[in-house]
């Protein structure tokens, strides 16, 4: 069977210096994978890749979603397609109600797909149910798009977005870092409660308190560029325990 | 520009060039420069550059060419700067006085030196650099300085020369003269020069002073340069012509302390890629002072940074003005400009006038100004009177505050030092000393 | 951010470039002491009103065209230019039925009936087509309350002593250049007088069509709110699209007496010649209000049309405790030019104003905020808040901020701010990895810049000003 996302022998470049040497790695329908490492490992450069942003080169390999590759594609023929990417730095857009942005990006993806737009009342009934499943402040969503908004409030309004927007896979880029235990768990619900046996997920994580509370199944180890290990749930336990040293030394 | 029906100026001109011994190269610029300052004439109100900054008062003073007159070690003593005076040239009414000054000898690749001592000697080509940046034919009062100029600075450092000790040049006038300070400095190279500037008036009567100074900066080079308008300065008016090339690095601190009616320009163009320039200004204007902070900043070449800082604290009938304009040129990217001005009003008859200008003509680029006018904060004289200061030492206190952080930005550290020492007799010795 | 976008950006076609067929009862072209009795006569005026005019032309023939503004342009023929041109038929109507259709359509076709019974309630509009109203609604309506609106002839002729009382009182004719020439030969606009202690119950709206070739337009128009009164007004602006320059020289007094409010928003949309720079309007106009004790005259305006504009609405406070405001959204693009901003006068004591000005400018689009803030000598605890913001999108486009800060007075306090950017790539790039096309993303970042400006607009006039930005944005103001 088709795998949903195929990762080739990816290397990824900005600015001409490479930072990713050649990555494998294959998500199924229905499964959640974690990237775990350090600072500077090339975490965020594959989520950026994966989401096709202009300044992070291909120079070799390859990127296939449902057996297609998905090099060619804008960043919003991606998103229309089904790929999701909760930004670690959610972008503030002064002016732009955080509400009409995201009836404005749902109608945009539907139209892509050949549905109907939704209605501004379909969509108030819709939005406000998810706010409510996120455990988010309705005032939140008559604000300009991100600012202002603590930090916590940034990335519940990253995971309302991808209850909203209804993803096939969801790429989320250290969603956990910066959060208190309380913000930590209501963000680990909301993608809980998204879990499905077509919807995937990739967690790209530094540590491995969000993995208490999201399970994976699947744990990969990326260290200056590369994959180094690979493993079930429990090498995030191990890697808690031991440090990334000791995984350094097996490259 | 607005001609001046009579122009009182002129006949400094026709007094100065008779019967001088000079170089053709020099008489030759003395000749343009003056034919230029006929036709440019003074500016007057109407013109945009000048539009709050009257020269009437200029006009209808009865001025005397400059001749060498006898000043005593004495009389400058309070403008010496201790720790910054090792190397000191004095110019009394425009003429070197080397009894007055201390030019001790210098490593290799270092000069500093009256400017009339190059003329014919110069190996470095002075014909082709004095007056060659500040252009004579675009500002009338840089066109009647190269008429008059007897004398000046001439600081050159060559390639990766620095000189740790900085340079101070005293320009004294004795009233009632006409004078025409000019100071050229010529960096190469990663050299680094520090240079201060003090203008000082001695006597009552009101008095001309005309300053040019040219800076330029080749790649790489550091240049930190400090102005003071010291006591006596009746009618200043000074064009600060500064060329950065490639990562060099440029400083500027006017401080005016007294000045009746003074008007700095400093003209900057950062033509050399990543190259970086801080402008400070402080004004302390009482009576009826009127001083006008004029700043270019031209980015030329991309990813240079600019940064403004002015102050003005007036009070009485004083009168502040400040103009600042950034120009970003076309494909000057990854500018980073900033201009900030902020203007004290002590008194209801003093009076701010402010314009930060942004000139933009490329997308990359981060630019912003930002201006304030308004008086001391009234919860904070509350709070301090409530501590038992009085009214006016709860003034002085903030105002101080609010001067100082100017005078912090001084990274010379015996000039700081110095102008700490200014401002704490400023503000009658506050702050316990 | 992809050249295509920007390009695309700042290339949106003009949409109301059409012309009408209708025909014109014109003077001939150039300018003279008979030319300006000849409009006189045919407006039927008085001769205080005459005399009035002479004594402005004779003054505009002593000054000289200024020269100090940053949009330069070629000479003006004003000798080339035809200062009245009105529709045949009889200029002012009581009934639907005595207007020509071809008009009706015409301002149809703009979007703006004049039939009372399709008109959204709420907005009464004076339809003024080169240079003369063609028709005003909901007059009756109106009059119950005492309120006045009509075409400026009109009030020449039924209220004689307001006009005469007020006009050239905020803008003299000697005030400057334009002012001067428009006071010699205005041909029409709008008249408006609020009652004491009336709250305007609807918009009131002058929309401005230029149509015929080689005619200038030089509309005037006059509001009046007196003591207590409350009006909300708009004016709209279209013109087809041309090859030759053509000049608009308007002049705008308005009189807030004491506790008066006037709100005044324009969404100007003329036409702003081709994208090589042919043809297009020049919008030189003089705005002006003025705001007696406890009064407010709040200004603004959505800038999108035109070659050139070039213009600065203004508050002069003069009474105590009198508020000034001016919002402005400016877009240049192609070749247009803009050199605007505002003046705030600050003469009474405590006196407030408040400056928000947002330009983006694209393609070779250049423009100039130009404001100025004087604070008296007697305007004691007078506030001032400016914010002048510019968004860049191309490389060969142009933003620049000249404010003149003037303070007289110890008490005042002052505050200006102002930024210049490009539009963000991290924004651009957050918006197209949720399904956002890049040139939406691009307008929706736009529409949020101007936001602050926008919600100061009436709702129609929002979404008409949004869509003029070039943007899809329903619902994303207000």
């Amino acid at each position: 069977m088709t795998k949903l996302l195929e990762i080739k022998d990816l290397h990824v470049s900005i600015g001409g210096t490479e930072i990713i040497h050649g990555i494998d790695l294959s998500i199924g329908a229905g499964e959640v994978h974690a990237i775990m490492g350090t600072n500077g490992s090339g975490k965020s450069t594959l989520t950026k890749a994966i989401a096709g942003h202009p300044d992070y080169e291909i120079t070799r390999g390859d990127i296939l979603l449902k057996g297609k590759s998905i090099l060619a594609d804008e960043p919003e023929d991606r998103a229309r397609a089904g790929i999701f990417l909760a930004f670690q730095y959610p972008v503030e857009i002064p002016g732009v109600s955080n509400m009409y942005f995201l009836r404005a990006a749902l109608n945009a993806q539907r139209k892509a797909r050949g549905e109907a737009e939704v209605s501004g009342a379909d969509f108030l009934a819709l939005i406000k149910e998810k706010a409510k499943l996120m455990d988010i402040d309705a005032g939140l969503l008559n604000r300009s798009v991100n600012e202002g908004f603590s930090g916590g409030e940034k990335k519940r309004n990253e995971i309302l977005q991808l209850a909203v927007l209804e993803p096939t896979l969801a790429v989320l880029d250290e969603t956990d870092s910066g959060l208190d235990i309380d913000a930590l768990k209501t963000v680990a619900n909301g993608v809980n409660s998204l879990r499905d046996s077509k919807r995937s997920f990739l967690l790209v994580t530094h540590y491995q308190r969000l993995l208490n509370h999201i399970k994976p199944d699947f744990v990969h180890v990326l260290l200056d560029g590369r994959l180094v290990k690979s493993g079930g749930p429990e090498l995030a336990l191990e890697l808690e325990e031991k440090g990334y040293a000791w995984l350094e030394q097996t490259v | 520009m607005t001609i001046q029906t009579e122009n009182p100026l002129q006949s400094l001109i026709d007094a100065h060039t008779a019967g001088k011994a000079e170089p053709a190269w020099l008489s030759e610029l003395r000749a343009d420069a003056a034919d230029s300052f006929a036709a440019l004439g003074v500016p007057t109100v109407r013109h945009e550059e000048w539009r709050y900054t009257s020269l009437k008062s200029l006009l209808a003073l009865k001025l005397a060419p400059a001749a060498h007159a006898a000043v005593l070690d004495a009389d400058l003593k309070p403008y010496f700067i201790a720790g910054a005076d090792d190397i000191r040239l004095v110019f009394v009414n425009g003429h070197f006085d080397a009894a007055l000054s201390k030019l001790p000898t210098l490593p290799q690749g270092l000069l500093v030196a009256p400017l009339s001592s190059q003329f014919r000697t110069d190996d470095e080509g002075l014909p082709s650099k004095l007056a060659r940046y500040a252009d004579h034919h675009a500002q009338p009062f840089t066109a009647l300085n190269m008429a008059l100029f007897s004398d000046g600075a001439y600081i050159r450092a060559g390639r990766d020369a620095q000189l740790e000790t900085p340079v101070h040049v005293l320009y004294v006038a004795t009233a009632p003269q006409a004078t025409a300070p000019r100071t050229l400095l010529l960096a190469g190279e990663n050299a680094g020069l520090t240079l201060i500037e003090s203008f000082v008036g001695l006597g009552k009567a009101a008095g001309f002073c005309d300053a040019v100074c040219e800076i330029v900066l080749q790649q790489g080079a550091h240049v930190q340069h400090t102005r003071l308008l010291r006591d006596g300065v009746a009618h200043h008016i000074g064009w600060n012509e500064v060329r950065q090339d490639r990562d060099s690095n440029y400083t500027h601190n006017s401080i005016s302390l007294q000045a009746q009616l003074a008007r700095n320009d400093v003209n900057v163009m950062l033509t050399g890629e990543g190259a970086n320039c801080t402008l400070h200004g402080l004004v302390l204007g009482a009576g009826s002072a009127h001083v006008d902070n004029h700043i270019i900043v031209d980015h030329v070449r991309p990813r240079c940074v600019s940064k403004q800082l002015y102050r003005s604290v007036v009070d009485e009938r004083a009168r502040s003005v400040f103009s600042g304009k950034v120009i970003v040129r076309p494909g000057a990217a990854g500018t980073d400009a900033q201009q900030q001005n902020n203007n004290l009003l002590l008194s209801d008859d003093a009076r701010a006038d402010t314009k930060p200008q942004l000139e933009i003509y490329c997308d990359d680029v981060k630019c912003s100004h930002g201006a304030t006018s308004g008086q001391l904060d009234a919860a904070a004289v509350f709070f301090l009177r409530s501590r038992g200061l009085d009214v006016q030492q709860a003034r002085n206190v903030l105002t101080y505050a609010f001067a100082n952080e100017i005078i912090e930005q001084v990274t010379i550290e015996p000039v700081r030092a110095h102008l700490e020492d200014v401002m704490r007799q400023r503000f009658h010795g506050l702050l316990g000393d | 951010m992809s050249k295509e976008t920007i390009q695309s950006l700042a290339e949106a076609e003009y949409k109301h470039g059409w012309v009408s067929n209708v025909d014109a009862d014109q003077l001939p072209p150039g300018l003279s002491e008979d030319i300006v009795r000849a409009i006189s006569a045919k407006k039927n005026e008085p001769e205080w009103l005459t005399e009035w005019r002479l004594k402005a032309y004779r003054h505009w023939l002593t000054m000289t065209e200024p020269e100090w503004q940053k949009p330069k342009y070629p000479k003006i023929d004003y000798q080339g230019i035809i200062y009245y041109s009105a529709p045949k038929k009889k200029p002012t109507v009581t009934s639907l039925n005595e207007v020509d259709p071809e008009l009706l359509e015409t301002f149809e076709k703009l979007g703006i009936s004049l039939d009372e019974q399709k008109r959204l309630t709420g907005v009464a509009v004076d339809a003024v087509f080169d240079s003369v109203s063609v028709k005003t609604t909901f007059r009756e309506e109106l009059s119950k309350q005492g309120i006045i609106f009509c075409s400026f002839s009109e009030a020449v002729t039924d209220h004689p002593e307001i006009v005469r009382k007020h006009l050239g009182s905020v803008v003299p004719f000697t005030d400057n250049y334009f002012a001067a020439l428009n006071s010699a030969v205005f041909s029409d606009g709008s008249f408006c007088y609020i009652p004491p202690g009336v709250r305007c119950p609807m918009e009131l709206s002058t929309y401005f069509r230029i149509n015929s070739a080689g005619t200038g337009q030089f509309e005037r128009t006059l509001l009046i709110a007196d003591e207590g009164a409350y009006v909300s007004y708009l004016e709209g602006c279209t013109a087809p699209q041309r090859d030759e320059n053509q000049l608009h020289a308007a002049v705008v007094e308005l009189v807030a007496l004491k506790g008066a409010h006037i709100k005044y928003s324009t969404v100007q949309n003329w036409y702003p010649g081709d994208k090589d720079g042919k043809g297009g309007v020049f919008n030189f106009v003089t705005k002006r209000g003025l705001a007696h004790e406890n009064a407010k005259v709040s200004w603004t305006q959505v800038e999108t049309g035109s070659a050139i504009t070039w213009k600065y609405p203004s508050c002069i406070l003069r009474g105590d405790n009198s508020v000034g405001e001016f919002y402005s959204v400016a877009m240049t693009r192609d070749r247009q030019m803009a050199d605007t901003g505002t003046k705030m006068i600050h003469i009474g004591r405590n006196t407030r104003s408040t400056i928000i000005s947002k330009g983006i400018s694209a393609g070779h689009g250049d423009q100039t905020y130009r404001g100025q803030v004087k604070i008296l000598k007697g305007a004691t605890g007078a506030r001032n808040f400016s914010a002048c913001d510019s968004l860049l999108l191309g490389d060969k486009c142009g933003a620049h901020t000249f404010p003149y800060i003037e303070s007289q007075n110890s008490t005042a306090v002052i505050e200006h701010e102002a930024s210049t950017s490009k539009i963000s790539d991290e924004q651009v790039f957050f918006l197209r990895q949720r399904g956002l096309s890049e040139e939406d993303a691009v307008s929706m970042i736009v529409n949020g810049f101007c936001k602050d400006v926008l919600s100061e607009l009436p709702m129609e006039f929002a979404v008409e000003a949004q869509k003029l930005l070039g943007l899809k944005l329903e619902g994303a103001v207000g």
